[in-house]
């Protein structure tokens, strides 16, 4: 386990009677791409909330870069470089594809109220480097032409790659995406593995839910294997693939 | 007639401001206030008792508004860490219990019977008619105001707040600190609508708290739907608006053949009337955006 970025250390998470997450333990490797799978309700996007603050954990530990990050409060994780996505997209519907963009960086310095009349100039030059880097991003994901629109009238995949294109604002040093493929279509799937195993040459991690098993197979390096409430298999894709749990979990999903 | 113009465009001006503080914290953030007259009574208060008490009336007014930004903070504390709409509640608690103190402290506030006697800015030395100067302050501010919130709903900072309205969840996603940002709304909000309590003071010349009813909250709401929610330049049409079907039911007198207290009923309702049909042609606002309207989240 050399060079975890993200330690989750016997995590409990308990809603009523459902226990969601039962001390799970799950170790992230810095500038890998990790896969996590399992049946619906096994417990992935509660584990995302925990690690990202959305929830807070029964018992447990939660290290980020070695340091105790349980108590911090959402935005902080953020700001120190753990990003996520959403598996409903929450795309900000009443604001433009290019505001939903430039609201990504951080510190910016127009977000102080002051700093609007006080360093008017700094704002704008700020606005105008984030505006810059937004429309390459944008270019990427091939929503150029759509930078102009409410955010709430594009399709399902179209709020989902916004979403990712709008996490990448933020320079990320680790970015949890959930379903990012779920409704894209597949020549841009394609295009998004390539891309994410481009960012992580560049130095970011990635950490994945996702049902589509080839596909994540694909841009994994590792996969973990969820089911209720644990992490139960752990292993490169071709390995946790072949095992008859997640056969079974699958229903032949797996190839 | 040109009295009655001004009498009633210093009303217009004053709610504008008023309601351009709502518009900040719902048509911005998505903060549902519905005690913003508890703020408009503590800025009006403040500013009459402190320059009673013997303060230069420009320090009643500063501290007139910083305190309602304060209580703005003071109710927003406790209230905006919890997700749902409880603010909603709380403040409309926290307006009744201002208008309650105000009416019961007597020792203070000289409880129902109200306070007057007291100066308005530069009123020794207009040599024209007050009301004029008045009906102009309350618009320079007004204009001041709007620009000012302009610039900061186009800014990133405004920016912010636009995506804590549409979801709370993706501000926080993205390093925003959701909470110091509707701290922020509700103390500028509130001192707006302490700024507009002034005002009203100045208007009325004569304050007491039936001023402060939870109607008055809902007048600014009816400005704010009227003309746009998240809209300035519709706010201040809105409240145009809203004054237009108050006002102009008054003349309504002379075409029926009602006595005045049933015209006076009737014509709460032909407000209502008008306020519903203009909502089924304009449910979105005189200003507001119809595209939006229809953008699920």
């Amino acid at each position: 386990m050399e060079h975890s970025i993200l330690e989750v250390k016997e995590v409990k998470k308990q809603f009523q009677s459902i226990l969601a997450v039962d001390e799970c333990s799950l170790s992230v490797r810095k500038q890998a791409i990790t896969g996590l799978i399992g049946a619906n309700g096994a417990g992935k996007t509660t584990l995302f909330n925990l690690i990202t603050g959305y929830y807070k954990a029964d018992s447990g530990q939660i290290l980020f870069n070695d340091t105790r990050i349980d108590d911090m409060p959402t935005f902080k994780r953020a700001r120190i470089g753990m990003v996520r996505t959403f598996q409903i997209t929450k795309a900000l519907s009443r604001m433009t594809v290019l505001d939903n963009m430039m609201l990504g960086p951080k510190g910016q310095s127009g977000e102080k109220i002051w700093n609007i009349w006080l360093k008017s100039g700094k704002v704008s030059k700020e606005e105008d480097m984030a505006k810059e880097k937004a429309l390459e991003i944008l270019d990427f994901f091939d929503m150029l032409h759509m930078k102009d629109e409410y955010a709430g009238a594009l399709s399902g995949g179209q709020k989902k790659l916004l979403e990712m294109a709008r996490s990448l604002m933020i320079d990320p040093i680790m970015l949890l995406l959930d379903e990012p493929f779920a409704g894209v279509n597949p020549t841009l799937a394609k295009k998004l593995v390539v891309y994410i195993k481009e960012l992580r040459e560049k130095g970011m991690t990635f950490l994945i839910i996702e049902h589509d098993i080839p596909l994540i197979t694909k841009v994994s390096d590792t996969l973990s294997f969820m089911s209720q409430g644990k992490i139960i298999l752990e292993g490169t894709p071709e390995e946790v693939k072949k095992d008859p749990r997640v056969l079974d979990a699958y229903l032949g999903g797996g190839d | 007639m040109i009295e009655y113009l001004v009498a009633i465009g210093l009303i217009i001006g004053i709610f504008a401001i008023f309601a351009l503080g709502l518009n900040l914290e719902w048509g911005f953030t998505g903060l549902i206030n519905f005690g913003h007259v508890g703020f408009l009574a503590i800025g009006a208060y403040t500013t009459v008792l402190l320059n009673q008490g013997g303060f230069p009336l420009w320090i009643s007014m500063v501290a007139g508004v910083v305190l309602a930004g304060f209580f703005g903070m003071l109710v927003g504390i406790p209230t905006l860490k919890l997700k749902a709409d409880y603010l909603a509640i709380v403040t409309i608690g926290f307006s009744e219990i201002v208008r309650l103190i105000l009416l019961n402290e007597d020792w203070l506030t000289r409880g129902p019977m109200g306070l007057h006697g007291f100066d308005r800015p530069f009123e020794a030395v207009i040599p024209f008619d007050y009301n004029y100067f008045l009906f102009l302050f309350t618009f320079v501010s007004l204009a001041v105001i709007y620009i000012l919130l302009e610039q900061l709903v186009h800014s990133p900072w405004g920016r912010v707040l636009k995506s804590i309205r549409e979801d709370e969840d993706v501000a926080s996603a993205l390093g925003k600190n959701v909470f110091s940002y509707k701290i922020q709304v509700l103390i500028l909000g509130s001192a707006i609508a302490g700024f507009a309590g002034a005002l009203l003071a100045f208007d009325l010349q004569y304050i007491n708290p039936r001023n402060f009813i939870p109607m008055e909250t809902f007048y600014a709401w009816i400005i704010v739907v009227l003309g746009g929610s998240g809209n300035n330049k519709g706010i201040i049409v809105g409240a145009f608006m809203l004054q237009f079907f108050y006002s102009g039911t008054r003349f309504l007198q002379d075409f029926v053949p009602f006595d005045s207290t049933q015209m006076s009923s009737l014509r709460i309702m032909i407000i209502g009337l008008l306020l519903v049909v203009f909502m089924m042609y304009k449910p979105q606002g005189l200003l507001g955006k119809k595209e939006e309207l229809g953008l699920g989240r």
